[in-house]
């Protein structure tokens, strides 16, 4: 034993003196030491006494049923057994040509489900995918822009993963010429009413003549008020308030893709992709997106 | 309950004699509810929680390779379970929304359940139980096994897989620490 060689090492001891299981030796020089020793001897008193309220506390009785819950839990069926108990109780006598012609539907359900349009995975054009990697660079990777579509949907509102808004018949080219303007204005006019012309003034019409319109269906008035506040106070785009229920921003074509990702934050993204990067290497130095919030 | 007799117990367990069982079950079924209650701090899941404990007991104890151990085997069992479940409550914020008050909180459990104490000692009683409740949980696993549940020394150290030397320090210091604590009340 090592003797000990000053009160901390003597107090080290307390546990197996209280135990009694100190060997003579280590007693000997214990006892010895609280003797003369009226700090150690303090400290003793102390252990001692609540080793005694420890041991004092005694035990909690469980309850009267207990054994009988652990064998309710051991008579309990497992999982698999559960699972087989449950298949038992199924019916499945069938002829043979019923199922194999109910194997077959349940084969075609599927495979027709999985190639739905709104099961297609919408993925963000790569462009997105750079400037998001980039963070806050400016410098994408230009991606294979196809040329635009002249019958271009709008670029797309709502969710990702929504269903697809059904737009007013016709289609509106992203190229500005006049027929498609007509068709344009058509367009806003029938996506108004019956509440109120969303143009009240054929000049600001013409004037206005927006690149792109982007029609976001929120959820809820608080996602919308996130969003307004990203569009408002964010980007490389000046932003003006046109209504309650629409914002233009003037922008560089090369803010896209930074529209897009702030667009994403809020979980909107943009769709058919062709049509909303179809602008991207657009000639115009400043392009006007109409945004309507709804 | 002598060694040999509680070895045969055990013999008879693993040949799958329920009776048997039953009577292991009965004689350890305060400390392991209490050792439940102690990590859970509440009468049903503590209740469970040791019924869990004997069922894993009950589908294992084939594996037990010396009979003469099983008080210790019996014990890491049922610790491996406490400790799981008490992460699994603190991760469901279990322990935030309970209180030592509460009317089926061990502490006020446990204190009812001394009816022949005096006022003055059930007080002292809960300021104890809190004590330790409030103990790092290495410091309060050691004290339980030791102080609450009785265990040697050497089945402490087979329950912790740590050297018997480990034992007497870590449990003076626990003790040490219990001490400081609550030396203003004597």
């Amino acid at each position: 034993m090592n003797t000990p060689k000053d009160c901390s090492d003597f107090q080290a001891l307390f546990t197996e003196y209280a135990d009694r299981e100190l060997d003579q030796e280590a007693l000997e020089h214990l006892t010895g030491h609280l003797d003369f020793c009226a700090h150690c001897a303090q400290e003793w008193r102390y252990f001692e006494k609540t080793m005694a309220s420890v041991r004092e506390l005694g035990l909690v009785a469980p309850p009267a049923n207990f054994l009988a819950g652990v064998h309710a839990k051991l008579d309990k069926p497992g999982l698999l057994q559960r699972l087989f108990d449950w298949l038992a109780q199924i019916d499945l006598s069938m002829s043979i040509p019923t199922a194999t012609a109910t194997v077959a539907i349940a084969l075609t359900a599927a495979v027709l489900f999985k190639h739905l349009p709104q099961n297609q995975p919408v993925s963000p054009p790569a462009a997105v995918h750079e400037a998001s990697r980039t963070q806050k660079t400016v410098q994408i990777a230009r991606p294979q822009i196809p040329p635009p579509l002249p019958l271009a949907q709008l670029a797309s509102t709502g969710p990702r993963n929504a269903p697809f808004f059904k737009y007013p018949s016709g289609k509106i080219s992203m190229n500005g010429n006049a027929a498609d303007r007509n068709l344009f204005d058509t367009y806003m006019n029938l996506h108004t009413t019956p509440v109120e012309p969303l143009f009240k003034d054929s000049t600001v019409q013409n004037q206005l003549k927006p690149d792109m319109l982007i029609t976001i269906e929120t959820p809820t008035p608080k996602s919308q008020r996130a969003l307004y506040n990203s569009l408002m106070k964010g980007g490389n785009w000046q932003a003006h308030l046109y209504d309650n229920n629409m914002l233009l921003l003037f922008m560089n074509p090369k803010s896209l893709p930074e529209l897009h990702n702030t667009l994403a934050q809020h979980n909107v993204a943009l769709y058919p992709p062709e049509a909303a990067i179809s602008l991207l290497n657009s000639e115009k130095n400043m392009l006007t997106v109409a945004i309507r919030l709804q | 309950m002598n060694t040999d007799e509680l070895s045969e117990l055990v013999r008879a367990a693993k040949a799958g004699e329920v009776r048997a069982f039953d009577k292991l079950v009965l004689l350890y079924q305060t400390k392991i509810y209490n050792l439940a209650l102690n990590y859970v701090k509440q009468e049903e899941e503590a209740k469970d929680l040791a019924q869990d404990i004997f069922v894993t007991v009950y589908k294992s104890i084939a594996t037990l390779k010396d009979d003469s151990k099983f008080s210790s085997w019996l014990f890491q069992v049922a610790l491996n379970h406490c400790r799981n479940r008490y992460k699994k409550l603190q991760r469901r914020g279990f322990f935030s929304s309970q209180s030592i008050d509460d009317p089926d909180s061990y502490i006020q459990l446990a204190t009812e359940d001394n009816p022949g104490s005096n006022a003055e000692r059930r007080d002292l009683q809960k300021i104890v139980r809190q004590a330790i409740a409030a103990m790092p949980e290495a410091e309060k696993e050691i004290i339980l096994l030791r102080d609450i549940q009785e265990l040697s020394y050497e089945e402490i150290s087979t329950v912790l897989k740590i050297p018997l030397g480990t034992v007497k320090s870590k449990l003076n210091r626990a003790r040490t620490a219990l001490k400081n604590n609550l030396k203003h009340l004597f």
